[in-house]
């Protein structure tokens, strides 16, 4: 992530109302500037990729369903 | 004979296994200094006297009778406090964790326990892995040996200052952007992290599930080669764990570097960040020591160093978060504030980011392998800048900002903190050297060479006193 802000940081406001959202109301009342500084990390954009970088064609992770049952691809005789 | 707190692993073994020497004795010997000494260092969080000096007398025994079981049998080591031991809490050096009681042992206690290791107890840590050396836990922050009031790395601080300061030979950390690289770097000793899946994580509190590694931690490269070789295996239990054995580490350990080609990942510290003179004059005194050994020695160049943080960075903090959710809901206040601002950012990264780091991950993989297709290792440095206070937790944080671990924890390769010197004012230095996937005996053999001939390692912390020390 980029070390500057972003620029589009949420009022107070809103910043309490997702943090509510995301079941954090209680830790937004109790430390309110710790949960505006994680919104603040934590939105950052990955900013760094390589310019050739083809997300779209780009495989995340390899879902293996014959992981979770060998026998499930078994060739009958 | 060497004195007991420092006698290395290896040695210990030697003369366990020829009788010269008790473990028993031995055992005795490091739970006295931890008695003593401990209550300046807080690597302990938990110490197990009666256990260790029951599981010495039983070592002892089978060896008399002629039932020695390899290398660690009778040796003491001590665990960060993030791995189950059946019947004792795993803290993680938290209140949210301090009436926890595990129920078995994880995989490496059981492997180490087979061995017939001997475990003097369990050691600080950053909360959770994560947080930082704070006054607001339930147990001190482990201080770092070289100076009290300077940081020893983290998260697994208590396991290198353990070892550090003669009060195990030995210990386990784990890794997740760093953790045992880091403390090893700022003790001044060697740390491990092996190949992703290699160390079966069983067992093991989570941080990043994609990202942690279980390493050791010692004084010496054959020692920590003699440790991961007792707990790296196959797991069926832990789907993580690869079905692939460690190769063997020591049949090599002393060929040298003589026609070896070794990379130098110098970018990450003179043009993506700026490492501190004294890291960067070390780590290149040490190229130039690897070149005088026979290794041809010549730059690399891979993605800069923000590449691999973000994208690391990002799929930490999701998985950290998805870990800890509900108690950052429930009870936020029973986390100490470091690890709160460590947590949190988790719950804002867009799924669309983690799905772009996991993307990415695997585009930096690709592209770490192919270069390593002209090398037989790499070199680069571990922490950027030298330890700093201690109580200056925002300064610590930034350490974690300037580092060049977090690249292997992406690629899951092994990556080897060994010391390079140390600064004017005694401070260690460090460097790290990383193989491909499952090279751990090249990156023992290149570790071995080079501390064999720079002997760094060898010095010792003086013992401080509180007085000493401004934060104690």
């Amino acid at each position: 992530m980029a070390d500057t802000a972003k620029t589009d940081s949420p009022d107070a406001e809103s910043l309490r109302r997702l943090a509510a959202a995301r079941g954090l109301g209680r830790v937004h009342t109790l430390f309110p500037d710790t949960v505006a500084a994680a919104f603040a990390r934590g939105s950052q954009a990955m900013s760094t990729l390589p310019p050739t970088f083809p997300p779209l064609t780009e495989p995340a992770t390899t879902f293996d369903p014959v992981a979770f049952d060998p026998t499930a691809f078994t060739v009958p005789e | 004979m060497t004195d007991l707190a420092f006698m290395t692993i290896a040695e210990a073994s030697r003369l366990i296994r020829g009788r010269k020497l008790s473990p028993v004795e031995l055992t005795a010997a490091l739970l006295a200094r931890i008695a003593a000494l401990d209550g300046i260092y807080h690597a302990y969080i938990a110490v197990t006297a009666e256990t260790a000096l029951a599981q010495a007398k039983a070592a002892e025994a089978e060896i008399a009778a002629g039932a020695w079981r390899g290398p660690l049998h009778g040796v003491p080591y001590a665990l960060k406090d993030i791995f189950d031991v059946a019947g004792m809490a795993t803290t993680c050096h938290s209140k949210l964790r301090m009436n926890h009681r595990a129920a078995a042992d994880a995989t490496v206690v059981t492997r180490l326990r087979e061995a017939g290791a001997v475990l003097l107890g369990k050691l600080a840590l950053h909360e959770f892995a994560t947080g930082g050396p704070t006054r607001e836990l339930p147990w001190p922050a482990a201080l770092n040996p070289w100076n009290l009031d300077l940081h020893p790395g983290g998260s697994s601080s208590g396991s290198a200052v353990a070892v550090a300061t003669g009060l195990a030979p030995g210990a386990l950390g784990t890794d997740t952007g760093g953790s045992v690289r880091n403390p090893a770097t700022c003790c001044g000793i060697v740390g491990m992290k092996p190949t992703y899946g290699l160390v079966s994580r069983a067992g093991v509190f989570p941080l990043s599930f994609s990202l942690d590694h279980v390493g050791p931690l010692t004084r010496t490269v054959e020692d920590n080669a003699i440790l991961l070789s007792a707990i790296a295996g196959h797991n069926p239990a832990d789907r993580s764990s690869a079905a692939r054995p460690l190769a063997d580490c020591m049949e090599n350990l002393h060929a040298g570097v003589k026609g070896l080609r070794i990379g130098v990942i110098a970018h990450f510290y003179t043009e993506d960040l700026i490492g501190s003179p004294e890291q960067v004059a070390a780590i290149t005194a040490a190229a130039d020591v690897l070149r005088r050994l026979g290794a041809e020695v010549r730059p690399v160049r891979l993605s800069p160093l923000a590449r691999w943080t973000d994208c690391g960075r990002t799929i930490h903090f999701a998985e950290a978060y998805a870990v800890h959710e509900r108690d950052l809901q429930q009870r936020p206040e029973d986390y100490a504030e470091a690890t709160r601002r460590k947590l949190l950012p988790g719950a804002f990264i867009p799924a669309s980011d983690y799905v772009k780091a996991q993307q990415l991950r695997a585009a930096l993989c690709r592209e770490f392998a192919e270069a390593m297709k002209a090398f037989d290792a790499v070199i680069t440095l571990s922490s950027l800048d030298l330890p700093c206070r201690l109580d200056d937790l925002d300064t610590v944080a930034k350490t974690y900002e300037r580092q060049c671990r977090m690249p292997f924890n992406v690629t899951g390769t092994p990556a080897i903190s060994v010391p390079t010197g140390f600064t004017a004012a005694g401070l260690p230095l460090a460097m790290q050297i990383v193989g491909r996937a499952f090279a751990e005996p090249m990156v023992y053999r290149i570790a071995q060479a080079y501390c064999d001939a720079t002997r760094f390692g060898e010095r010792r912390p003086p013992v401080m006193r509180p007085a000493e020390a401004s934060l104690v």
